[in-house]
This record gives structure tokens, C-alpha cells and sequence, in this order.
């Protein structure tokens, strides 16, 4: 889009200010990746480019990974700090060419249902932390609407472990499934792809917290009972909720091999 | 806003909107090579720009965010014209081949061996993972990187062997060569029509049709010619009432002539309504909001059971006319025509009914079916269904049209340059030595570049306005306005012996051509002779009946119906070995064709007229199967240690044709220069194939000289001869064909100079390498020859020339193999294995074969597992991108994938040489569906083998 303000902040408060006045026709810009996509097609008028305001390192402090929301989806798939699954997650982007320049930060903003993303954050019970100073949990994040300055990526380093996966038809298309398992106390399915950002199966959740041997059979049907898949170009519901059920069968199956 | 960045270790500062997109930003300041395949999708990849040292793709990022940045692109990689040791792997890997993205390769596999000094594969499919290529099937991309790696260390690293070599008795045919345009396609410079667009000129932006079926009740442009800098609004009221065909073939076709520049009635979503000429893109859309229309929607139909449906609605129901053979009640007939339909116009019978959505068809046969059918002690029916698949080549539809003096000049991204300028004469009324078209390099074809998509309306635009015009397809209209392969619904009915002797075969062929008949007939029909005639059989019998609907128009795409007769009758023959508790192996090896083989069916096969029957003169099927079952391990059960993981195997054979004997026609000249050098003009239209480097060999090996010794200029209508076009493989035996009589033809008359210069007999003279005739008593070389004849009391300028017809047939053969691994719990289908064995003859270009081989079995695989348009209930098309329609990217690759050259000795193609690349596209569809079965006990029937169909066929769901 053309005839547009371009803003390069030097601190936080200049870019909340300008995206305050700004409004709804302001949008932060990380890697552009989503905002620049055709698809998309958005129509902001003023983009504010974080590039000076927002980190993009890994560090660890006091029980928490500390991901800069700059980071670019290479850097994290590169970086053996991160959490396994959440490279695992940045590689399911398939083009690196994209990784390169897309960030965690502008995948958690955009809610992206096609990146395994935000189904690993939400597994890995991720808390993310906004431009003003408070932090909320990604799934809290997805769930709402809100446009706030996102920092920081904050994970448990216990978080347990977490098996991710991504269900497409060919390399690169559009994934049917991106599915995140972990049976931790708190057992947690997350999915993406056909599914809105961060769908918790949460009966299937609590059935598996309270009988963690629940078998596979059993499991399917549960999944077949709650997902909930919409019918289109990627195939038909019945198809998606007989895919999700055995993809999150076999997840809960290798995170049962896997736990840490 | 003022930016300020590095590009190619030049500082730059200029005054952008800083929302404008880099991709073109970057084209604008003199970088043609960042190219644009998917307006923004960030998918295909050839908008790839180093930044800050990293792969990232142009169309992604908006100018304000280069500010402070680092942007190289391909010209970084080396100074003058010298090639980096990158880009020389690639071209002498094979990798180069249309080169529209050939730039975007180089600077990932820069990027990609600036990190990894000895890259695995993991990482070489890694690096590519964010790149389309249509045409090359990525499996040389390993070579190349290896090559390149290599080379980065020692800049004179030739490898031991990039390709098997054929023909010791040559010396440049069948051996490995460089690819005469391989340099300046991979190193970025100008070649395609988008970079022959002069400043200033005009842009085409075209209003297309949101209903499958209507009729446009009025069209009002008052408001839209207002805005200024507009120029020109096309519309039914104001443009040629002319009725042809847009297929690009040879005159008169035997496909129907029915559209009209644009017409009063849409036929699909996507078919022009209406177009605008105007200074800019920005401008062009604007007026095309403007536009004002009014529709009747009619109701449509999509399939061919709706059109076949008496009652069905009925897309031309105009007047009908014949020009030659038309039927005793056409009176009869035409009462019933609408006006607003217009015209449909025969040039001769091919079984067309428009009135009853009939597009066209054809029957025939030899021996007897009832007595074949008796004589059978299993008979099996089946039908096999195949959808519509696009070409999608990297470089979209496009042209450039501008005048010079009083002639119309097209440049255009063609495989027909001849019947371009033909089609285009006659719409707009005008005599051909008017026009001239240019072949610039195409990005990709595929056979959707055979048929006249937009060259004729810009062409009209420039002619009215008298300035240049600019169209590009934008990649939904790649979707929605491009020809596809057409639809067939094919049922096979085949008896058989127990012991698996055939004793009849009975193709029943139904297409759906969509809204125009380009190829309605001939597609529908090379279905059946492209397949029939891979078994010997008394009895054979085809049925071809083609139906207009509202789907998005069909045309030619590679293998031109091949891969649906193929599929089908390969998968009869398989499903008859299960029936029969055959070896389908076996089976094929009893019944198939052989060399020497007289192929009886030819007769009833002819393009629109009566075919010819010819011997299989040459057939490698039997070294293709030994060696491809060898490979495979054919007849051993795989295991995986997956219980839900069955592992199975399949074979199919596959031929097609080497150009049209009997219709194709090529030409060229070459004429000695000044200093013994020649000059080749060859009317063939290289596709990035290495068409030109076949004609280069051809007279190089010819006259005894090196290939750089012979320059090309092909595909030109006014500088070189006549050629019927690239299409049904014709290029190596046709235009190849006429390059090498033309080489012939003056390597005669170089010796007959030679000999009256040397005052000696013709007889007693030879000519050897590097260019020198020798007699007994002296010897001449070229240049002193050229000095000679060139001179004040010389016999004239050499030139030689020829034309090249024919009615023998070079029929290439293969063999494919594949190994599959089926999830029988999530439906996935991998295949772990895949052997694609061809004959082609001598292969003249061995490496380029190759690649032409890779390339046609991963668009196969595509079309067999992955890619699918799908269309909601108006008849719009849902998959108007790359992603969405399931593309292979080079993650799908099988794991090991294999092509194999068999050479034969063919007595009639240019130095043995038969076609190699559209055979390739036709054995994946039934290789994998027999593997597949042989895996897990399910035959799909229906293209793709999708997840969902593998569930559904095993149960699941």
C-alpha cells in the first residue's frame, strides 16, 4: 500500500504513543512478513518499524526463557536455548527465505492458524510480554483482539515436554493440522491449521489428566467427539476430525515415549 | 521518505513512498532479475534478494524497511560477464533451463555454501524450500551444489561426469555442453518480454467476468474513460467481430472457432469483459473499477455429466458455420441460434454438436471388438477420472506490443511465434508482413503458452492507439483465464487370455474442454494415441466425445492428454494383471510394443484427419524395464517396521510422439560470416529446454567446427524461417531436423566453393575440425573461404537452408518405476522410490535431458498427489494461488529419485535424436496408483491420490 507514514521509534513509549494515535490504522512492523503478504491485504496507514525498540535475543533468567519477539523464525529454529519444540515450530515455516525475515513476535501478532507457533507457546504454557509491562499467556493473547506492542516471549524453563506436528497435503501448503501435545500435570492439545490459533480440545485434556493411560481407541473418539474442523479446500470434516484424532492419538502416543 | 541503503555494495538514497513493495522498486532502479511469479505470496521465490547477507524474498518487504539495510542481488555475484563459480555449476549442472528464477537459485545456493562448506542434503532441500521451479524437478540441485562447492575451492574444478555421454562417433551431440543461453539467463540480464518494456509505455489491465455464465446486458465505460490517462477501453461494442480459436495450431485447426475478442456472453469466471489501456497499473485498475456492467446470469454447469444432460443449459448456441463439410441439416440447426452467442465457425467436421454442449468427437478402431471380446477369458471395465491441472509457469502470461514504423511488433513469451502472428492478422484484419513477432526467453510453458491467451488484444490495443502496450497475467489470472489440462473421464473396457494375451481394448473417452474448444478434439483424441499403441492388439476401439462447460478454459498442457490415456489404460493393464494373478510386469512385457512393431492404430489416430501407420523404428522398452526392475528390486516385498505402513511398487510404460509427421513443418538457414563463423537462424521456439543448443550441435558437428563458433538467433518470425511452433514434441526432431539439412545443405555448398578455390574434385575433399576442407592437394579453412566468396570477385555470401517435413515417426519410449510408502492410518502417500528410464534416441542434450525428465515426473507427481483446483457452487474458482492449487516444491521430491537415459538407434530423428520432455509427464499418474495398490490393496481411480481419497479407499472414513 502506498502514500503511507513510516515511523522508526527510538524507545517503547514512542512507538505506543504513535500506534496510539494511530489507532486501528497503525500497525507495528516486525519482519512484514504478515502485514506485506497479499492475502492479507491490509490497509494501514502508518507503520511503525520496531526495530529499535524491540530485542531479539535468548536469554535465561529466574526459571524463564526470554525470547526478544524480534526474533526471526531462523534465529529461533538456530539457537539451542530455545525449546525443542518451538524450533521445531520455526522450521514448520517452510521457506527459509520467510524465516529469515518473519519474526516470533509478528506470528504471535498476526495469530497465524498456518505456523505450529502458537500451538507450541501455548503448550509450552508461554507467557508473553506487552509494550506497557504486563504480561499475559499467549492463549489469552490469541483469544482476544487486542493490538499491543509485544516484547518479550517468557517460557517456563521446566516446561516439560512437548511434541509438535504439522499435517499438510504437499511440503509447503497449507497445513490441515499444527498440533502441540504435552502431558504434563496440566495435559495440553493445542491445534492450528484447519482450527482458529490456539483451539484447546480441553475435554480431551481433562480426560487425559485424569486417566493418563487412556487408550488410543478410546482417545480417537474423544478427539472425533470435540474437534470441531471446518468443511473446505482442504477437505471434508469428517476427513479433519478422523486426521486430528489419530494425529493427536499418535502425539500423545510419542509424548508419552518422549516425556522429559 | 528518504531511504538509505546498500545495494550491491553501492550506496543508494532515494526518495520513496516507503510503502511501496521492494520487488518492483528494485526492477525500477535497473534489477530486472528480482522477479515477480506470485504478485506478493511470498511463495515461488523469485523475488529472492540477499538482505543483510540472508535469503529473503523482495515482494515481502516495503521500501521503508531497506532503510540502513544491505540488498544484494544476482549482479553482485560477479564482475563484468564472467559467471561465479555458483552460477557456472548451475548452467553446467543443467539446472539453468527457462532461467526465470535461475537468479533467485544462485544467491541461495551463494547463501546457502557461504554457510555450509559440504552441504547434506537435509540442507540443500532446506535452502530451497522457499523456491518454485516448474521445470527442472530440483534433482539436479544437488549436482549443482556439489559442483559449485567444489569449484568455490578450486575455480577450474571440472567433475568426472555430470551426465552419461552417447555417441563416441560425435562430438558435440549426445555429449555434455554448455547451454548456449545458460549464462545470461542465471546471470540476470534482460531476456524476457518484461524487460523489453520501453519507459513510457501503455499498460493493459483486463475486467473479467464474476459468473460462470452470462450474458452481458450492458457495459457502460463512460465514467471510466474520464480518468485521466486512460486511453483505450476495450469492450464487445468496440473490438473486432471476429470468431477464431485460441489454439496454436497449424491452419486450418481442428479446433472450433468460437470466441470473439470479447464477446457479449461470458463463459466462465474469469473470461474478459473488458479491458483498459492506461498510463499506469494504478491508473488501468482504477478505471477498471469504474466500469459499469449488467448481467443476465445464466445458470451453468461445471462437469461433464451436467453438459451431457439434454436439458443441460447450453454455452454457444450461435449460428454455426463449416468452411468446408457441413452437415445436410445445418439450416435445420442454425434456426435455433441466439444471437448473443454469436458464431461458431468449423473449418472442417470434428464431430462438434453446440447446440447440445457437444464440443467435439471422433470414433475408430481396428480388427473387430465383439470377436476380441469373445475370444477373451476375463474382460474388465473401468473408469478412470483425471482433473484440472494448470501449467503454472514461473513467468506468467505476458506481452508487449508496440509499433514500428507501420508494423505491428509483438514480443511475446510464445511457443507458436508463426501462428501468433497469424491468429493475430487475421482478428485484426490485417496482412501479415505487418507483424512481426519475437520470441524473447519464456519462463516456463508447458503448453499454456501454445494457445493465444492476451497477445491478440494488446496487439489490437497498439494497432488503435498506436503506442506500446504492456499486458502481464497476474497469477489469479493464471487461475482463472489460463488453459488447463482438460478433464477426461476415460473407462477402458480390456479382455484378455488367462495366460494375459490381450484380445481387445476399448478406450471410451469423455473431456471436458470448458468454455472454448482450443484442442477440444485433438487433446481428447492423443489420449488414445498416445497410450493404445504401447500394446499390440488385433483389436482395438476408441470413442472420444468432448463437452463445453463453464470450468476455466482448457488448452494444451504438456503431454497433451497423454497423462489421462495413460493413466487410464496403464491402470486397466494393471488392475487386468491383479484379475488375471499376474505380475503386472509380466503382463506388460506380453503384450507390448516392440521395436519394429507396425503400429496399425496410427491409422485412425490423425490430428483432425486420417493418421498414418508407422513402425516403432526404434523402442528402448525392453532395456528401459530390465534395467528400471533391476534398480527397484522388482518382485521383493518391502517391510516397514511401521505396522500402519504398507510399502508397494509399480511399473507403467509410457510413449508419446516426436512432432506431428505430416503436419509440423521447421526451417532454418545459416549463413558463413565474414570470418568463417556462422550465423543460425532457426525458426524453432526454445522454451528454455535447450532447443537452441540442439540446433547449435546440429551444425556444429556438422561442419566439424565448435559450438561457439555458431550463434543463434531463433524464433523470430521476420529474421528466421518459418516453424509450425513448440508444441507436441516436436522441437528436437523438427526444428532440430531443420537445422541440421540446413548445416547439410551448406556444408554441400562449402565444399562446392572449396573445391573451385582449391582446384579440386568435390569428391576428393573432407572437412575436419576445427573448420578446414581438405583436399589432396591443399587445404582451405573457413575464414579464408568466407574472404574468398565474400570478396569483390566472389560467388556470394554461403548460406544454407532447408525445411524440414516429414512422415516418418520417432516415437520415444520409457519406462517408470515407483516405490510408495502408504500411511494406511493418516492416508499419506511417500514415495521413497522413483525411476523414470526413456529412450529418446541419442540424447543431444544428455544433462538437459535429464532435467527435462525430473521436471515432467515431479509436475506428474504434483498433478497425481497434490495439486487440485477446486470451485464453489457459482462456479468460481477457490485455489487462485500457487499454495492453495498444491504446487510440488522441492520438500516433495521423491527421496530417491532417478532418471536414466536408454539410448537407441533411431534411423530417422537428426543424428538419432528423439523427444524427451513431454513423454516424461505421463507415467507418474498410474506408477504411483499401481504402487499404491500393490501397498495396500486399494486402487484410486480419481486424481489426486489425496489423504482423503486413500482414507476413504481403505475405509477409514
Amino acid at each position: 500500500m502506498q502514500n503511507r507514514e513510516y515511523y522508526i521509534p527510538d524507545d517503547i513509549e514512542e512507538a505506543l504513543s504513535l500506534k496510539a494515535e494511530g489507532g486501528g490504522e497503525a500497525a507495528f512492523l516486525s519482519g512484514g512478513t504478515h502485514i506485506n503478504w497479499a492475502p492479507v491485504k491490509t490497509n494501514y496507514t502508518t507503520l511503525i518499524d520496531l526495530k529499535k525498540v524491540v530485542p531479539s535475543t535468548v536469554e535465561s533468567t529466574r526459571g524463564w526463557i526470554r525470547i526478544g519477539a524480534r526474533i526471526t523464525l531462523q534465529e529461533l529454529a538456530d539457537n539451542p536455548r530455545v525449546p525443542e519444540a518451538l524450533r521445531e515450530g520455526a522450521l514448520f515455516v517452510v521457506s527459509r527465505q520467510v524465516r529469515n525475515v518473519a519474526t516470533l513476535g509478528g506470528n504471535i501478532a498476526a495469530r497465524r492458524t498456518d505456523s505450529n507457533l502458537i500451538p507450541a507457546l501455548i503448550a509450552l504454557k508461554a507467557l508473553i510480554q506487552l509494550g506497557k509491562g504486563d504480561e499475559i499467556s499467549v492463549e489469552e493473547w490469541v483469544g482476544s483482539r487486542r493490538e499491543d506492542l509485544i516484547l518479550q516471549i517468557l517460557i517456563p524453563e521446566k516446561g516439560g515436554y512437548v511434541h509438535t506436528r504439522r499435517v499438510s497435503r504437499s511440503a509447503n501448503a497449507y497445513p490441515v493440522i499444527c498440533a502441540a501435545v504435552s502431558l504434563d500435570r496440566e495435559p495440553r492439545i493445542v491445534l492450528g491449521g484447519s482450527y482458529p490459533a490456539g483451539t484447546r480440545l480441553s475435554r480431551v485434556e481433562e480426560a487425559l489428566k485424569s486417566q493418563p493411560d487412556l487408550a488410543r481407541d478410546d482417545l480417537e473418539a474423544l478427539v472425533r467427539s470435540e474437534a470441531d474442523p471446518p468443511e473446505d479446500i482442504q477437505g471434508s470434516r469428517e476427513f479433519k476430525t478422523y486426521l486430528t484424532a489419530v494425529t493427536v492419538a499418535d502425539m500423545v502416543e510419542q509424548c508419552r515415549k518422549g516425556g522429559a | 521518505m528518504l531511504i538509505t541503503f546498500t545495494l550491491n555494495g553501492v550506496r543508494k538514497s532515494i526518495h520513496r513512498d516507503p510503502g511501496d513493495n521492494v520487488q518492483p522498486l528494485l526492477q525500477q532502479m535497473g534489477i530486472p532479475s528480482v522477479r515477480n511469479s506470485d504478485e506478493g505470496y511470498g511463495f515461488a521465490g523469485s523475488d529472492t534478494v540477499l538482505l543483510d547477507g540472508k535469503p529473503a524474498l523482495a515482494s515481502l518487504l516495503v521500501a521503508g524497511q531497506l532503510d540502513g539495510r544491505d540488498v544484494k542481488t544476482v549482479e553482485s555475484l560477479s564482475k563484468g560477464r564472467t559467471l561465479s563459480a555458483v552460477q557456472s555449476a548451475m548452467v553446467d549442472a543443467g539446472i539453468v533451463q527457462s532461467g526465470y528464477n535461475s537468479p533467485a537459485a544462485a544467491l541461495i545456493m551463494t547463501d546457502l555454501l557461504s554457510r555450509v562448506e559440504k552441504p547434506s542434503r537435509e540442507d540443500v532441500i532446506d535452502a530451497f524450500s522457499g523456491l518454485f521451479n516448474r521445470a527442472t524437478g530440483y534433482q539436479q540441485f544437488f549436482q549443482a551444489v556439489e559442483i559449485a562447492a567444489a569449484r568455490i575451492k578450486d575455480p577450474g574444478y571440472k567433475p568426472r561426469e555430470i551426465a552419461p555421454e552417447f555417441r563416441e562417433d560425435l562430438v558435440h551431440v549426445g555429449k555434455v555442453r554448455t547451454k548456449v543461453d545458460g549464462a545470461r539467463l542465471v546471470a540476470g540480464r534482460p531476456a524476457f518480454v518484461e524487460d523489453m518494456v520501453q519507459a513510457g509505455s501503455l499498460v493493459m489491465k483486463m475486467l473479467r467476468s464474476p459468473h460462470a455464465h452470462a450474458i452481458i446486458t450492458s457495459i457502460d465505460t463512460g465514467e471510466a474513460e474520464m480518468v485521466p490517462g486512460v486511453e483505450l477501453i476495450m469492450t464487445h461494442k468496440n473490438t473486432p467481430d471476429i470468431w477464431y480459436t485460441q489454439a496454436g495450431q497449424g491452419f486450418p485447426e481442428p479446433s472450433p472457432y468460437d470466441r470473439r475478442m470479447f464477446g457479449e456472453k461470458v463463459l466462465h469466471v474469469g473470461d474478459r469483459v473488458a479491458a483498459v489501456v492506461a498510463e499506469s497499473e494504478e491508473i488501468a485498475l482504477e478505471a477498471l473499477d469504474l466500469i459499469k456492467v449488467e448481467y443476465q446470469v445464466l445458470p451453468h454447469i461445471m462437469s461433464i455429466e451436467e453438459a451431457e444432460d439434454p436439458a443441460a443449459p447450453v454455452l454457444h448456441q450461435g449460428e454455426v458455420v463449416y468452411e468446408a463439410g457441413a452437415p445436410d441439416n445445418l439450416e435445420e440447426i442454425n434456426r435455433k441460434a441466439r444471437r448473443e452467442d454469436g458464431k461458431i465457425i468449423y473449418q472442417f467436421p470434428i464431430g462438434g454438436n453446440p447446440h447440445h454442449n457437444l464440443a467435439a468427437s471422433v470414433s475408430g478402431g481396428i480388427g473387430d471388438m465383439v470377436k476380441g471380446l469373445d475370444e477373451a477369458d476375463v474382460i474388465l471395465e473401468r473408469t478412470y477420472q483425471s482433473s484440472q491441472i494448470q501449467c503454472t509457469p514461473l513467468e506468467t502470461h505476458t506481452v508487449y506490443t508496440r509499433m514500428e514504423g507501420d508494423r505491428l511488433i509483438i514480443h511475446a513469451s510464445t511457443q507458436v511465434p508463426w501462428h501468433l502472428r497469424r491468429i493475430t492478422a487475421r482478428v485484426l484484419g490485417i496482412p501479415e508482413n505487418k507483424i512481426r513477432v519475437i520470441k524473447e526467453r519464456v519462463g516456463g510453458g508447458y503448453g499454456s503458452k501454445q494457445d493465444i491467451l492476451l497477445e491478440e488484444v494488446c496487439a489490437w490495443a497498439t494497432w488503435q492507439t498506436g503506442k506500446p502496450v504492456f499486458f502481464r497475467f497476474t497469477r489469479e489470472d493464471e487461475f482463472t483465464a489460463n488453459s488447463t489440462r482438460h478433464v477426461m473421464k476415460i473407462s477402458v473396457k480390456i479382455g484378455a487370455k488367462k495366460d494375459g494375451t490381450l484380445t481387445a481394448v476399448n478406450m471410451d473417452v469423455k473431456a471436458n474442454t470448458g468454455p472454448y474448444g482450443a484442442h477440444c478434439l485433438t487433446v481428447p483424441m492423443n489420449a488414445c494415441s498416445k497410450s493404445l499403441p504401447l500394446f499390440l492388439c488385433d483389436n482395438f476401439h476408441f470413442d472420444v466425445a468432448t463437452y463445453y462447460s463453464n470450468i476455466p478454459p482448457t488448452g494444451a498442457y504438456q503431454g497433451y492428454g497423454a497423462p489421462k490415456g495413460s493413466y487410464a489404460l496403464q491402470m486397466a493393464v494393471a488392475e487386468l494383471a491383479a484379475e488375471l494373478g499376474m505380475d503386472p510386469l509380466e503382463l506388460i512385457e506380453k503384450n507390448r510394443v516392440r521395436e519394429g512393431s507396425m503400429l496399425e492404430i496410427l491409422r485412425c489416430l490423425g490430428e483432425g484427419r486420417e493418421g498414418t501407420p508407422a513402425p516403432a523404428a526404434s523402442c528402448g522398452l525392453g532395456p528401459a524395464l530390465e534395467e528400471g526392475a533391476r534398480m527397484i528390486d522388482w518382485g521383493k516385498r518391502e517391510e516397514s517396521s511401521d505396522p500402519d505402513i504398507k510399502i508397494g511398487k509399480g511399473v507403467v510404460i509410457i510413449q508419446q510422439g516426436s512432432g506431428l509427421p505430416g503436419l509440423d513443418h521447421s526451417g532454418a538457414t545459416i549463413k558463413m560470416l565474414g570470418d568463417g563463423t556462422f550465423l543460425l537462424h532457426s525458426g524453432g521456439a526454445d522454451l528454455g529446454t535447450g532447443l537452441d543448443t540442439v540446433s547449435v550441435k546440429m551444425a556444429a558437428e556438422t561442419l566439424c567446427t565448435d559450438m561457439d563458433r555458431i550463434a543463434i538467433i531463433s524464433g523470430d518470425t521476420d529474421t528466421t524461417p518459418f516453424d509450425t511452433g513448440a508444441y507436441a514434441s516436436s522441437g528436437t526432431y523438427f526444428s532440430g531436423s531443420a537445422s541440421l539439412k540446413a548445416a547439410q545443405d551448406i556444408r554441400e555448398k562449402i565444399l562446392s566453393e572449396a573445391a573451385k578455390i582449391l582446384e579440386e574434385p568435390v569428391e576428393d575433399l573432407i572437412i575436419v575440425s576445427p573448420g578446414v576442407v581438405k583436399g589432396k592437394k591443399g587445404e582451405i579453412d573457413y575464414a579464408k573461404l568466407a574472404w574468398h566468396t565474400q570478396s569483390g570477385e566472389g560467388a556470394g555470401q554461403i548460406i544454407g537452408k532447408a525445411s524440414f517435413t516429414t512422415d516418418d515417426a520417432a516415437f520415444p519410449y520409457g519406462a517408470h518405476f515407483c516405490q510408495v510408502a502408504v500411511n494406511t492410518r493418516t492416508g499419506e502417500v511417500k514415495i521413497q522410490k522413483y525411476y523414470a528410464l526413456q529412450d529418446c534416441g541419442t540424447p543431444i542434450n544428455p544433462e538437459l535431458a535429464l532435467g527435462q525428465i525430473y521436471g515432467g515426473v515431479l509436475k506428474s507427481i504434483g498433478h497425481s498427489l497434490f495439486e487440485e483446483m477446486k470451485f464453489d457452487k457459482s462456479g468460481r474458482c477457490l485455489t487462485t494461488d500457487l499454495r492453495s492449487y498444491g504446487v510440488p516444491m522441492i520438500g516433495d521430491i521423491p527421496d530417491d529419485f532417478q532418471a536414466r537415459l536408454v539410448f537407441t538407434e533411431d534411423p530417422f530423428g537428426p543424428f538419432g535424436g528423439k523427444s524427451v520432455s513431454e513423454i516424461s509427464v505421463n507415467g507418474a499418474a498410474p506408477v504411483i496408483a499401481n504402487a499404491i495398490h500393490d501397498a495396500a490393496g486399494i486402487w484410486l481411480r480419481k486424481w489426486p491420490f489425496s489423504p482423503e481419497s486413500v482414507l476413504k479407499a481403505l475405509g477409514k472414513i
